[in-house]
């Protein structure tokens, strides 16, 4: 996926909503921006399926050599799927951060949270100033 | 105290930041302090350094280890273990120095996770280092207090227990040139830190060994390494003063407030005095 045709929360986590038989599904992941800040990553503790989330709950948490990082749900929702391949290949994170590094699934039930996420530009800026 | 004050009050500097500097307390209660800190920061702004020790010899294990492996080690199974919040291996808290700074969203440095690693461990160094003209009596150096470069990658089921036996760039290393066989210089882990993102604002904490511990005979501590004893008093107040220089924060020393008192009471009884807690893995 392109990170300009996705959402993105302040706390780093990027949002593809989508629509499945009838339902809205997010796909979420954690920026490249944010797994650039982790620096060397060495475990990542998976939501577990069936999970109900609320917005801006931890709900996965990713350990690097120097920090522990709480992945926070942007969206409410029911964990619906969790990519269990960064198990053992976390540095897909690293490597395709928008692809094949997504985290989890959620099957949203509550579409209020959408309205704070923030578009690609958006997120840019945030992420200038987090950077001085 | 009141030397660390006065430096505190000849700097002039530029990010507001509370000084704390506690007595020896219980290991559930230092981390218990050290989150109510964090969650401080994020409600209310709040960047706090402060500098702690321990009442009695702890096993502090990183937040993904498994309780169960602390069996490994005897030297440490009868104390008594926490759990951090932070990641890492294991630290045996006895005769060291531990420091925490909690950082709150958007402060300048809580989006360089290395550079704030690096920077504080530096400060260290140089604390360490203005200790010993009067320890050396004009006898040149032995042995260097650095920060270690980059190390080679141990996959994470690999590595060892303990946090001083792993090696991870930034940490501050002990180096003394050919002492380690073959002509190879000796490097022992005197310093590593951790950290905790929690809503944007971070929370970083170290500890220093000062001195061997009986609950790890394998690690030597600064006195063992250097024959200097170090006084906890006059090294806080040399770290403080060099923070406060390369990390331009204006400290001002304070007592705990009774809000974060009450935050810790309630961490403390709800989390790391628990069970469910520190058995958690």
């Amino acid at each position: 996926m392109k990170p300009e045709s996705l959402l993105f929360a302040k706390t780093h986590e990027w949002v593809a909503v989508a629509e499945e038989g009838g339902q809205k599904i997010a796909t979420v992941g954690l920026s490249k921006f944010a797994v650039e800040a982790l620096t060397d990553l060495v475990f990542i503790e998976l939501p577990k399926v069936g999970r109900q989330v609320a917005v801006g709950e931890s709900f996965c948490e990713v350990e690097s050599v120097k920090a522990v990082s709480d992945v926070y749900a942007p969206v409410a929702g029911e964990v619906i799927a969790a990519n269990d391949k960064l198990a053992d290949k976390l540095e897909l994170l690293s490597n395709d951060p928008y692809g094949e590094g997504w985290v989890a699934r959620i099957k949203i039930t509550d579409e209020t949270g959408l309205k704070s996420l923030m578009d690609h530009a958006a997120y840019q800026k945030q992420c200038a100033e987090e950077s001085h | 105290m009141s030397s660390v004050l006065s430096v505190v009050k000849l700097l002039a500097l530029t990010t507001a930041t509370r000084l704390i500097i506690d007595p020896p307390q219980p290991g559930v209660w230092n981390m218990s302090v050290d989150e109510a800190l964090l969650e401080d920061a994020v409600a209310n702004g709040i960047a706090t350094l402060r500098f702690y020790q321990w009442n009695e010899p702890t096993l502090s294990l990183g937040y993904f280890q498994c309780y169960a492996d602390r069996e490994q080690h005897a030297a440490s199974r009868q104390c008594v273990a926490v759990r951090r919040q932070s990641g890492g291996g294991a630290i045996l808290h006895d005769r060291e120095l531990t420091y925490s700074l909690s950082l709150p969203p958007g402060h300048p440095l809580g989006g360089h996770a290395p550079r704030l690693y690096e920077e504080v461990h530096l400060a260290f160094i140089a604390a360490i280092a203005a200790c010993y003209p009067n320890l050396l009596q004009g006898k040149p150096l032995t042995h260097t207090v650095k920060i270690r470069g980059g190390s080679a990658r141990v996959p994470p089921s690999e590595e060892p227990f303990l946090c001083f036996q792993r090696a991870a760039a930034g940490d501050i290393v002990f180096a003394q040139p050919g002492t380690a066989g073959a002509g190879r210089e000796r490097i022992v882990k005197i310093m590593g830190s951790a950290q905790r993102r929690y809503h944007s604002a971070i929370l970083q904490h170290g500890s220093l060994l000062l001195s061997q511990s009986p609950a790890t005979p394998e690690l030597p501590g600064l006195k063992e390494l250097s024959g200097w004893v170090p006084v906890v008093g006059r090294v806080t107040e040399l770290v403080v003063e060099q923070l406060a220089t390369r990390l331009e924060m204006a400290l001002a020393a304070e007592k705990m407030s009774a809000q974060v008192q009450s935050l810790a009471r309630r961490i403390a009884k709800n989390k790391y005095g628990t069970e469910a807690w520190t058995k958690r893995r």
